[in-house]
């Protein structure tokens, strides 16, 4: 066991944590306009629309992550041709994302069916519309119990993203693969590897207590 | 104030859910500064028939006209919000919105709806609180006051929108007892005040004192008694008689 081999790499291993918090970050970002978009396509009036939020929501959470991924990367292509040539860093940034909408679209709903009905009575009968309803009512109301679950996907999701080595996303866990290809020895590398995962989720969960406690004034 | 300008006009109203009639024949009219009080067993269809005033339930049956216009009917959205800017209600369990302070609750519909100025907004908030006796709770959120401070608070909220009829569906009945009064008072207060609003409760004694009129609602029908003390001194209904003996 020597880690001072990992010294040279040090650049390497940056590289890799940086593109894991950016594939963390966009892909948290666009996944979540999605899920907003159907949120508003499930708790609306138009059946076809809540259908189709159903079957792509189910379908999404009952398939694997690799699965999807590689169907974006690798199958895709196969039938679309030349315009579908994403580089694996976009079919990454794609996939990631409208499977974590799915998830987050899930537990936004549960959050915005949980606001007592008395709320928006309440807010119509002072002649709100329904898109200010949403907007100041709800939403603010169901934000606030659904953060928890929201920021234990994004710690999900900041792991999950390990999967994109496996199309060649140079992300930290395949920086590490790479360094013990080098060196020979796959433990260190895996090691160190790993404790940047451990600590960089550990500053996430105390960001979410701090959130947490925040949110907890008007409680 | 016109004491016998007419706000609102009830013609046999009606509603049904489903298969069961709630009620089927209401008729009632609501004078300027009038205090009418609804009354009658529970599953009566008392809350019911006030909701059916703001269109929070559609009815069935019949039409109800506010200040001169026709609400039953074809309505756009639009049109159903402004009638609800000038028909306040306070509900049973309040409803106050959790994540703003009192302050903001009492704001927010006069600013995003009205388009009140923030600072127009919050000097009739204020003044609100005042009128409820709730002026140092301005920036407290409504988790931390009782449920009768609540209530004066959902009371302040309702007149911000300075509307011209206010309802109230059962104020006083999710309140510990010894909250129910402080609530009455403000309410009384206002009937002396000259707000016009009809009130559905349970405090017999309570409508007995403020009430102008009573409408007396029992199996599908209501009645109308003018002067109020009609419905207490010399009722000629079996069922009306039998439910104030039950209640007092």
């Amino acid at each position: 066991m020597n880690f001072s081999k990992l010294v040279p790499y040090v650049w390497m291993i940056g590289d890799g944590l940086l593109m894991t918090i950016k594939l963390t970050l966009l892909s948290a970002a666009f996944g979540f306009f999605i899920a907003v978009i159907l949120v508003l396509m499930a708790i609306s009036k138009k059946k076809i629309l809540v259908k189709f939020v159903e079957v792509y929501s189910t379908g999404i959470r009952a398939m694997p992550m690799l699965l999807q991924l590689f169907i974006v990367y690798f199958a895709f292509p196969q039938i679309l041709g030349n315009m579908f040539n994403l580089s694996a860093y976009s079919a990454a940034v794609i996939a990631l994302s409208f499977n974590g909408a799915a998830y987050y679209a899930e537990v936004m709903r549960g959050g915005i069916i949980s606001i007592d009905k008395g709320q928006k009575e309440a807010a119509k009968a002072l002649g709100m519309g329904r898109g200010r309803i949403l907007t100041g009512i709800i939403f603010p109301q169901a934000m606030k119990r659904i953060l928890p679950s929201m920021l234990s996907e994004f710690v999900l999701l900041f792991k999950e993203t390990s999967l994109v080595s496996q199309i060649g996303v140079k992300d930290l866990f395949y920086t590490g693969t790479t360094i013990g290809k080098n060196t020979y020895s796959l433990f260190e590398p895996y090691i160190a590897v790993a404790v940047i995962y451990y600590v960089i989720v550990m500053l996430m969960a105390y960001g979410t207590s701090l959130i947490e406690k925040r949110l907890r004034v008007s409680d | 104030m016109e004491k016998n300008d007419e706000i609102i006009r009830i013609n046999s109203l009606g509603k049904k859910y489903g298969m069961l009639e709630v009620f089927k024949d209401i008729s009632l009219n609501v004078n300027r500064g009038e205090v009418v009080a609804v009354l009658g067993p529970s599953g009566s269809g008392k809350s019911t028939m006030l909701r059916c005033i703001n269109l929070l339930e559609k009815p069935d049956s019949g039409e109800i006209i506010v200040e001169g216009e026709k609400i039953t009917g074809r309505l756009s959205r639009k049109e159903v919000n402004a009638l609800r800017t000038k028909v306040g209600m306070v509900f049973q369990h309040f409803n106050l919105f959790p994540h703003m302070t009192v302050l903001q609750n009492i704001t927010y519909a006069p600013r995003k709806v009205l388009k009140q100025s923030n600072a127009e907004a919050e000097r009739n908030a204020r003044r609100l609180l005042v009128q409820v006796g709730l002026e140092s709770k301005a920036d407290t959120y409504p988790s931390k006051i009782s449920g009768g401070q609540k209530q004066r608070v959902a009371i302040a909220r309702a007149l911000a929108m300075n509307p011209d009829v206010l309802l109230f569906d059962e104020p006083t009945s999710a309140l510990d007892p010894e909250m129910v009064k402080e609530v009455l008072n403000v309410i009384r207060s206002l009937a002396d005040s000259g707000i016009t609003m009809m009130i559905v409760t349970h405090e017999i004694g309570f409508a007995k004192q403020i009430a102008d009129k009573i409408c007396f609602i029992d199996n599908g029908q209501g009645t109308v008694y003018t002067p109020a003390e009609e419905f207490f001194s010399n009722c000629k209904s079996e069922r009306a008689r039998r439910f104030l003996e039950q209640i007092m």
